[in-house]
């Protein structure tokens, strides 16, 4: 009977490399130093790049400076929230657990679209029924296949006709909430998630605390060793599922995910179930808190799904988000705010505004391009000068990096996320257009996640990047043919614009045929 | 236990507040820190010796003056070329103060020391254009340089020269009995005020660790010995060489050697080496070639071997200071001349000395 196959063995398959971070006291102390020392290091980069005699074009220069500092300003806040990591050490005890319902079975909920693999669900749905203090394991099947019925009906699991019910995902869930589901505490999972079998028991205490409205775990991968772009895709989310949510949670405002969280009913009640958008757990985390939940996040894995792992549906899952954390900054976090706890409306805007990121990054791009070919100059450094300000904070930042991966969850992840940074950087049209579609309210259809990983990346998505390539190119050859004397300036553009040109070339290469590159490995399921 | 949860936007603003002053407050300090003991540490061992300033035996350095200098060279690599004998002396001139022009022109003088080329610079201290620290009266204005108040001036000088590393002259208060500047003794200068001063700026120098630079002594008139800093504080003597001609109303026609008679009769008691830190011929009231011929002549081997380097004024576009009236100086007004003295500046001893910018 099925046994998993091919992707236990793999890189973070077993318990092997997993460990349960603990925030040390001196850890701590050393982040506060390394962000105290990072801020002066940006103060100092500000101090210089802001200098009267630097700039030429007023209009060129803001724009150059929403572009470099966006980042760092951003980092500066994840450093403050990093300082908040809550110590996973500080369990509730057991003797808080003893007059209180949450050790009552829970009801654990998952989902099915058509076509998706039939041997995910056979694994997902097994694993499911070997949680301890189960209760009821649902299956809301989008598409009533007779297949996912006979399977449930063989391992006990309750399959739920969904064709007809509206708003995707969380419509779903609240119909399931609505018709059947009983527990006070429920698992919402999604089918490539395979749970362990103590997912159960393991966030449970948290829900002692009457005010805990979700408890949120880890979400970890089991096919990144499928190629870099799984892995770069996954390391995107290492900081997240590790120093950034342990922070949150310090706050009490770690956010609810998806794919593995786990609520309690009373919570979901209140809010009217979960949020149908596009960004839903998002969506869903904001309301809860608003109507005065707190969260916990729990840095341990509980299960083990799927990242996506080519660009198409990478790229797709990126829009979607940026799209819908967009929407909900212009749309719904206005209307929330007064609600909000003081904290969670500073955390809630950081949040929503994150896909601005690809503004940032296309005017990083087009700026060096336009300064170089039209002869304009947004600013007049010299480009050793512009590094000795700049490696200060640079130095923080990377120290601080390497300092908060002692607070990742596995050992193999901590490392220079080399691959993260070019699928970030190459992601920058997507994040772009997620924030102008937000911005616009323009509707992006609601595409589950492909966990297939059969899409090939359409050649077209690929298109902007070479743009960026070749003008890029083009900008720095058009220098000695057309420049008289070349300023301090133009350099500066020309290492943005060549930097630029390098970083997305490895991505952009991707869109060339495949077999020229990559490596391709199924993940299989045995039968 | 407290939740400090419930503050956390107020820690998080309070703090960062918190550290933008504290970066306010000690950024500069610390920086400034950091720097002194940088430069401390590292920067001044990497300095050259000036006893380097010194031509091999018999030989004299050649060297030119021009107003396009430091910044474009193609005509001091040309006068080389007509000549036959490539310069090692680059000259310009700046005055004290603020801003741009009265700044240690780094930059050319790292280019220049690369190139083989020995900078000397005429740094006059003129007091007029410091904003707030301008002496509002010129007369007796060598005082305030001894009351230390352009001493941060100084140093900035000093410390930049110590960057730059190499060997370089400097001749600040050239010509102190030249009624025309300001730091003469027509502007009730003593000669007094005049040596406190010299010794201080170079006691600048030497506390910065700038000992690349040789500080060149320029007399005027033979009065200007009163203001002699002593042996120790001076290692060049300048000398500034003129022929106007009939341009001054008492002027008349003189030969170099009677000029170099005339002004080595009068220098302080010492053995320092000389340079001829300006020459130039009028060519009104006599005939220049014969001037410059003469000159080159009377410094053939073995003459004059005090004088160790020669600068010539090739400014054919200058003032005279007093009357404004225009006065050609140009060293090459004829084409004929150079070719004309290739030889004798070869028997004169100026000889190629190291790599040169140009190309033969």
């Amino acid at each position: 009977m099925g046994e998993v196959n091919g992707s236990q063995t793999g890189i973070n398959g077993g318990g092997s490399g997993e460990r349960t971070p603990r925030v040390l006291a001196r850890e701590r102390l050393l982040l506060a130093v390394l962000a105290v020392l990072g801020i002066c290091g940006l103060l100092f980069f500000c101090e210089y790049w802001f200098a009267p005699g630097h700039r030429r074009s007023p209009f060129l220069f803001a724009l150059l400076t929403f572009a470099v500092l966006w980042q760092p300003a951003r980092n500066v806040y994840n450093w403050w929230v990093y300082l908040w990591a809550h110590n996973p050490e500080t369990q509730p005890r057991r003797e808080q657990l003893a007059n209180i319902d949450v050790m009552e079975p829970m009801d654990v909920i998952t989902t099915a679209m058509p076509g998706e693999p039939f041997p995910m669900f056979k694994r997902t749905l097994k694993a499911i029924t070997q949680l301890k203090n189960l209760n009821r394991a649902f299956l809301l099947d989008g598409g009533n296949d007779d297949d996912l019925r006979a399977l449930c009906a063989e391992l006990g699991v309750v399959h739920v006709d969904c064709r007809s019910v509206p708003g995707a995902k969380a419509g779903k869930v609240n119909y399931c909430l609505k018709e059947f589901s009983r527990s006070p505490i429920v698992l919402v999972i999604d089918p490539d998630h395979i749970p362990k079998p103590d997912f159960l028991t393991r966030v449970a205490p948290w829900f002692s605390d009457p005010k805990v409205g979700f408890v949120q775990v880890v979400q970890a991968y089991h096919n990144l060793d499928e190629n870099w772009v799984a892995w770069g895709a996954a390391e995107q989310t290492f900081g997240f599922y590790g120093p950034t949510l342990m922070g949150l949670s310090g706050l009490g405002l770690a956010t609810a995910i998806g794919a593995n969280c786990t609520f309690r009913r009373a919570a979901l009640d209140s809010v009217g179930g979960h949020a149908v958008h596009l960004a839903e757990d998002a969506l869903t985390s904001i309301r809860l808190h608003a109507a005065g939940w707190t969260s916990v996040y729990l840095p341990w894995r509980g299960s083990e799904g799927l990242v996506p792992s080519d660009l198409g549906s990478f790229w797709k899952q990126q829009l979607k988000w940026a799209t819908g954390m967009t929407n909900i900054l212009f749309r719904q976090y206005p209307r929330l705010f007064r609600r909000l706890p003081l904290m969670a409306r500073v955390h809630y805007l950081m949040a929503t505004t994150y896909y601005l990121c690809g503004v940032a990054a296309a005017l990083n791009l087009f700026l060096p391009v336009v300064c170089l070919f039209l002869h304009v100059c947004a600013l007049e450094v010299p480009l050793n000068q512009f590094l000795i300000h700049f490696a200060p904070y640079l130095m923080m930042s990377g120290s601080i990096n390497l300092l908060v991966q002692r607070w990742y969850s596995h050992h193999d992840e901590p490392g220079i996320p080399w691959r993260s940074m070019l699928i970030e950087k190459a992601t920058w049209y997507v994040h772009a257009s997620g924030f102008w579609y937000g911005l616009l309210g323009l509707k992006v259809p609601y595409l589950p996640t492909p966990k297939d990983g059969a899409q090939q990346v359409p050649a077209r998505m690929m298109t902007p990047h070479w743009i960026v390539i070749i003008s890029s190119l083009a900008a720095m050859a058009w220098v000695p043919l057309t420049y008289h004397r070349v300023e301090a300036g133009t350099i500066l553009m020309m290492l943005f614009a060549s930097v630029n040109a390098l970083m997305l070339l490895p991505v952009a290469a991707l869109g060339l045929p495949r077999r020229l590159f990559a490596r391709r490995i199924k993940v299989e399921y045995s039968t | 236990m407290i939740s400090w949860r419930r503050f956390a936007p107020f820690l998080g603003v309070g703090g960062l507040l918190v550290i933008v002053l504290a970066y306010r407050r000690l950024a500069t300090p610390v920086v400034g820190a950091v720097a002194e003991a940088w430069y401390q540490k590292v920067e001044r061992r990497f300095v050259s010796d000036r006893d380097q300033l010194v031509p091999p035996q018999g030989a004299r350095w050649f060297g030119m003056y021009r107003p396009e200098l430091p910044w474009n060279y193609t005509r001091f690599s040309q006068i080389g070329t007509e000549l036959g004998i490539r310069p090692r002396i680059v000259s310009w001139y700046q005055s004290w103060g603020v801003g741009d022009a009265s700044e240690f022109k780094d930059e050319a003088i790292s280019k220049a020391i690369a190139a083989g080329l020995i900078p000397l610079v005429t740094w006059e201290p003129w007091m007029s254009s410091f904003g707030p620290l301008s002496v509002p009266n010129p007369e007796g204005s060598v005082a305030y340089i001894n009351q230390g108040r352009f001493d941060a001036y100084i140093r900035e000088w000093a410390r930049a020269a110590v960057r730059v590393g190499g060997p370089m002259f400097l001749r600040p208060f050239h010509e102190m009995g030249n009624p025309w500047y300001q730091w003469s003794t027509s502007y009730g200068n003593s000669p007094g005020s005049l040596a406190d001063a010299w010794r201080h700026v170079v006691r600048v120098f030497r506390e910065e660790g700038a000992k690349n630079v040789a500080f060149v002594w320029t007399p005027y008139t033979k009065e200007d010995n009163a203001a002699w800093p002593g042996d120790e504080w001076v290692d060049w003597i300048g000398l500034d060489v003129f022929n106007y001609g009939a341009l001054t109303t008492q002027g008349e026609w003189t030969g170099f050697g009677d000029i170099m008679k005339e002004q080595l009769g009068h220098l302080p008691p010492t053995d320092k080496p000389i340079m001829i830190s300006e020459i130039g011929c009028s060519g009104v009231g006599g005939d220049r070639t014969e001037w410059w011929t003469e000159a080159l002549r009377s410094l053939k081997a073995g003459q004059q071997p005090r004088v160790k380097a020669v600068v010539v004024f090739d400014n054919p576009a200058h003032q005279m200071a007093n009357t404004s009236e225009p006065v050609d100086w140009g060293f090459t007004h004829s084409p004929d001349l150079l070719p004309l003295l290739h030889p004798l500046a070869v028997q004169a001893g100026l000889f190629p000395e190291g790599p040169s910018i140009t190309k033969d």
